[in-house]
């Protein structure tokens, strides 16, 4: 089980994936679960996310109610057919082709993914425990609704490992 | 009139924000071209009253990609400023931080923005040709990547507590001591990292050859090369004495001690970009023209001191020349870096005194001006720093590796246009040609003009009279 929990510490509500993680750092302690913190997605992610059998990513929402704390599958982008990502015939790059930019701090969970598919052929089970911002201005402070929002988020990600646990120990009809 | 300018806006796949106009002349041939940097941060200003302890851990934030090139050169500084003899083995520590900085700087260059260019074709479809598109093509070749850019970090976060901003290099030393399971847990992965460097390095030589039209056309011009080399001639990383040569192997000026810098740089501004040129003062602007990084640092030291390394530079020198002039071997040069600065870590990290305890010393303020010096990834990375008689910073001046590499990218900016770039007939790729002769010098722009940066750049065509004739954005 791998979490990875990431976001700004410097950027207000941003800092709640950091937040979380490190709360999980101690609360997931001896549990074989690996709490990984970080500014932001990287392709090095990928060789954690390869050993992994389910990630948990942790990170604030820019589109969600702030305080809410919510919880979806994630998969893979889907690889592009054939060689080109791009429709030749109206030059349009291809949505699941788009562009990864190590450096537009744009990498979303689906893209880790798909890099750790792409280069370790590996498709863990994935969620996303999203935790709603209410503010990305620099500071060091985390919002009320956010900082009260923390126990919760810390919840759901054990919630969704022990559910991981129990899945991978119910033997196969 | 037409309006002849194309603008590229933004450059991508470089660290920072940018754009290059390319001018047309009425015949529609290239007629100037110019690398523009467009942001601006201010950290000298922003120095100024903090106190001088502050200063490694304050100027790490300059930079995501290379903070630790900044932190050593900043503690390096406060070294001096305290007076005081920094114990050997931090000195070592210190140097493996650097290293490791250099081999996860390089990985990231190498294989996360330029091998897309270089593996799927300058002239690829540009929404594949990324590092998901090198994954899905050579996927061996992108977990080279992954790994040995993972390498360097794990080392930089064993030794200094995380990945990005450790504060583990203060005045006076490090802050801890290595653990021996630290060591330990480094030393084993290096036969990895060794073996996907060498890999990688057979890789590139045998393909060299078909970037031939590329190598003779990004910024292949005689210039000056400067770096820190020890006594002796072998490359210097973290330590050493400046020396610059020449493309024909000329030395003008060598032994040259880091805290006279000023004598022989000089810094100019232009109104078209924030980051400042930096030129050899005894040859003037903008003659004084040299070259920084992994191609310089080849070029002025005499060997490198590892074996490995030196069979691949002995190598390197019988393909391309003693004193390669193309701005494309930075990439060979990079790679041969990476071989070598793996090798001194192994060295360094083997030895037995490295897990004395006695890592820093201690002193009040002593005198109240020094300069640090190191090689960053990008190349020679200078602070000078001036306080008062309490410590209190009162002027700072960062000289930074993009910026003496400044009037080369624009040199070699040009010179790419008028290879590729024929009148208004634009195609996407040559647009990218234009890009990636940047590229080959990884420049850290949020460093260099000390602003907020992510990486875009952008290209503009105008024509005699400067008018914008086509701009091409990212």
């Amino acid at each position: 089980m791998l979490v990875v929990a990431c976001g700004n510490a410097l950027r207000g509500d941003d800092a709640v994936g950091p937040e979380v993680g490190e709360l999980l750092t101690v609360g997931l302690a001896g549990t074989g679960a690996t709490v990984i913190v970080s500014d932001q997605l990287l392709p090095e992610l990928a060789d954690d996310a390869s050993r992994a059998r389910l990630v948990v990513f942790v990170d604030a929402a820019a589109d969600r109610p702030a305080g809410s704390v919510s919880l979806r599958t994630v998969a893979p982008r889907r690889a592009a057919a054939g060689a080109a990502g791009t429709d030749r015939a109206t030059g349009v790059p291809a949505p699941e082709a788009r562009s990864l930019d190590p450096f537009s701090h744009g990498m979303g969970p689906e893209d880790l993914l798909a890099l750790t598919r792409d280069l370790y052929a590996a498709v863990p089970d994935a969620v996303l425990v999203s935790v709603g911002a209410e503010s990305f201005e620099p500071g060091a402070e985390l919002s009320g609704a956010v900082r009260l929002a923390v126990p919760r988020a810390v919840e759901a990600v054990q919630h969704a490992i022990s559910e991981g646990v129990q899945k991978a120990s119910t033997p196969h009809a | 009139m037409a309006d002849n300018t194309i603008v590229i806006e933004p450059v991508t796949r470089i660290e920072g924000h940018a754009k290059i106009t390319i001018q047309l002349d009425d015949a529609g041939e290239v007629a100037d071209a110019h690398f523009h940097v467009t942001q601006f941060r201010g950290f000298e200003r922003i120095s100024q009253g903090r106190m001088v302890h502050e200063m490694p851990s304050l100027m790490a934030r300059i930079c995501g990609i290379c903070p630790v090139s900044h932190m050593v050169a900043s503690a390096k500084a406060c070294d001096e400023i305290l007076g005081v003899t920094v114990p050997p083995t931090a000195v070592r520590l210190r140097r493996v931080l650097n290293l490791a900085q250099i081999v996860q700087s390089h990985a990231l260059s190498f294989f996360y923005l330029s091998s897309p260019d270089l593996l799927l074709g300058f002239d690829s479809d540009p929404a594949l040709r990324n590092l998901v598109g090198v994954a899905r093509q050579t996927p061996d070749l992108a977990r080279d990547g992954v790994a040995l850019r993972r390498f360097g970090q794990r080392i930089i976060e064993r030794l200094g507590g995380k990945r990005i901003h450790p504060a583990w290099v203060v005045p006076g030393g490090v802050s801890r001591p290595l653990e021996a399971s630290e060591r330990d847990s480094i030393l084993a992965e290096i036969p990895d990292a060794r073996e996907r460097a060498h890999r990688t390095l057979e890789w590139f030589k045998k393909n060299v050859a078909s970037w031939t039209e590329e190598a003779a056309h990004f910024g292949d011009f005689p210039s000056l090369y400067m770096g820190l080399v020890h006594e002796g001639g072998n490359a210097a990383y973290s330590d050493g004495l400046l020396r610059v040569v020449d493309s024909s192997g000329w030395v003008m000026a060598d032994g040259v001690d880091p805290r006279a810098y000023d004598e022989y740089l000089g810094e100019t501004v232009e109104p078209w970009s924030y980051l400042k040129s930096t030129y050899f003062k005894p040859l003037g602007y903008p003659a004084g023209i040299y070259r920084v990084g992994p191609l310089a640092r080849l070029n002025v030291a005499e060997r490198l001191g590892t074996s490995a390394a030196d069979a691949e530079l002995a190598e390197y020198r019988d393909r391309l020349g003693r004193y390669p002039s193309s701005s494309f071997h930075y990439h060979y040069a990079r790679l041969i870096e990476i071989v070598h600065c793996i090798d001194v870590i192994d060295e360094i990290l083997s030895r037995p005194d490295i897990l004395d305890p006695h890592v820093r010393a201690r002193a009040q303020i002593n005198r109240n001006e020094g300069v640090g010096v190191s090689e960053a990834p990008r190349g020679v990375l200078i602070h000078h720093y001036k306080v008062d008689d309490d410590g209190l910073v009162e002027w700072v001046n960062l000289v930074i590796a993009t910026g003496h590499n400044n009037l080369a990218m624009n040199r070699s900016v040009l010179q790419t246009a008028r290879h590729y770039i024929k009148g208004d007939q634009v195609k996407e790729g040559m647009l990218n040609r234009v890009e990636a002769v940047i590229r080959c010098y990884d420049p850290c722009l949020s460093c260099s003009t000390h602003a907020v940066g992510q990486m875009p750049l952008e290209v503009d065509i105008r024509d005699a009279e400067g008018s914008l004739l086509r701009q091409v954005s990212r």
